[in-house]
């Protein structure tokens, strides 16, 4: 009998160990050049994440600007007026890319990646760096000359895509973040999880308190809201990929029609860069699953800047939050955002 | 099942059971202190994507990542203090302060991040 009862105890103290240490699996990876981060509750979750670390790398072996393999670098390497035969998954990305630049006017352009490299940017790096010396602005606009979605054509039935200049070079980095977090809540099925693809996070099945970051010192975040189930989010700052060169901010994301990067201009009399009065510095949009319209959106506002990318989030009916570089900010379409 | 009941009953007393309960709670009491983050940020060290260290961000500390990377953390900010890293990025990247910030040293496969309090994530 003593035994039984030996046993017994064992028994329900594994068991509640068991269950208090099966309700939040997670798992951190460096993929895509970021922070992934994901969290997935209940049972099953342990073999759900393998699923889902797998998956990401897949898709970052596919759309990755560096690796050789990949069908971007094929793109990207391919000669004018040969036809690149792409994936159904490049196709939905391809698809997202297009829609969201006729919304925003062709400020949103995957094709930016050769005057993304000329301001020193690496594409599949996370730290970046102040270049020796800034591009020249006869650079930039030579450049500008082989840059726009137009030189590009895609045939979604024939699943190809086919350039109009040699130089032309396309990085879906933009958008694949939000793709990859769409196809990790499409895995996590039923189960509750929280997805993080560098700041583009999906909630599933659960609502989570997600933070804005600070884009400047002073504040450990800017303000939080409620993720609720089936929403996801993206923000884009000038924060983020940057670099400082004689006190002014360079950031990664870069206009396509000006050839600069968001919020700095050129100063044609004093010959010198300069960054713009009050600029936009940060950009979030929530949307209803949507994951890679929801990323794209984000880089466009913060190309928009504060009053255009107000306008796009009303038309759209998307709810969002834009900070000024003054810290003034809108929270549009009824976003509750606490502030911190 | 009547006499499954009374043969459970007859081989544990209430005591028993009392002692058994205090067992559980403090067990689950014990690891909702663990894990519950601290006020003011906590910072994160992951090598090959696994959590090495975390800390709170309010403690002044030094810390040795496998003896190829040191970690500082000093009056709520965070920097690599060193790196045997190609190139040594990581030391240029300078110092960290707020939540959602990171400092990665992609050779090492070293990440630093400093994570919400009273966040479930950031964007
Ligand atoms: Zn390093």
């Amino acid at each position: 009998m003593a035994k039984l009862k030996t046993a017994f105890v064992i028994l329900v103290l594994t068991l509640s160990v068991a269950l208090l240490c099966a309700c939040a699996k997670t798992g951190q990876y460096f993929i895509f050049g970021t922070f992934v981060d994901i969290k997935i509750d209940g049972a099953g979750g342990g073999s759900k994440l393998k699923e889902v670390e797998s998956k990401l790398k897949e898709l970052e072996s596919r759309f990755s600007v560096a690796l050789n393999s990949s069908e971007v670098y094929k793109i990207n390497s391919a000669k004018a007026g040969e036809a690149v035969a792409v994936s159904d998954e490049l196709l939905d990305i391809l698809k997202v890319c297009e829609e969201v630049y006729n919304i925003s006017n062709g400020l949103f352009d995957i094709t930016v990646l050769p005057l993304v490299e000329l301001w020193g940017f690496d594409a599949a790096f996370y730290n970046s760096f102040a270049p020796e010396t800034l591009p020249d602005i006869e650079e930039i606009r030579d450049t500008l000359e082989y840059v726009g979605f137009d030189k590009i054509t895609i045939d979604y039935e024939g699943k190809t895509v086919v350039k109009s200049d040699d130089r032309v070079k396309i990085d879906v980095g933009a958008v694949a973040k939000g793709y990859a977090v769409g196809a990790a809540a499409n895995l996590c099925g039923s189960l509750k999880s929280l997805i993080n693809i560098g700041g583009n996070i999906a909630a599933v099945n659960g609502e989570y308190k997600i933070g804005i970051a600070s884009p400047r010192e002073g504040k450990a975040y800017f303000g939080s809201f409620e993720l609720k189930a089936g929403q996801t989010v993206s923000t884009s700052g000038d924060y983020e990929r940057c670099y400082f060169k004689d006190g002014v901010r360079y950031c990664h994301v870069i206009n396509p029609k000006t050839g600069l990067p968001a919020g700095v201009v050129y100063d044609d009399e004093e010959r010198r860069y300069k960054n713009e009065e009050n600029p936009l510095i940060s950009a979030t949009v929530i949307t209803e699953g949507k994951y890679s319209y929801c990323d794209a959106i984000s880089t466009a506002l913060l190309l928009l800047g504060f009053d255009k990318g107000e306008k796009l989030l009303k038309e759209l009916g998307l709810k969002g939050v834009l900070i000024k570089a003054d810290l003034n900010y809108t929270a549009v379409c009824g976003l509750e955002l606490t502030l911190k | 099942m009547k006499e499954k009941a009374k043969n459970i009953f007859s081989v544990f007393k209430w005591g028993d059971l009392i002692i058994l309960l205090i067992l559980i709670v403090s067990l689950a009491l014990a690891i909702y202190y663990f894990a519950k983050p601290q006020e003011g940020g906590t910072v994160e060290i992951y090598l090959d994507g696994k959590l090495y260290r975390s800390v709170s961000l309010n403690q002044d500390t030094e810390i040795d990542i496998n003896g190829h990377n040191k970690v500082k953390i000093e009056g709520g900010e965070v920097y690599m203090l060193y790196s045997d890293c190609d190139g040594g990025d990581c030391l240029k990247m300078g110092k960290i302060s707020k939540e959602g910030g990171m400092i990665v040293c992609l050779p090492n496969r070293v990440v630093v991040k400093i994570v919400s309090g009273d966040l479930d994530a950031i964007t």
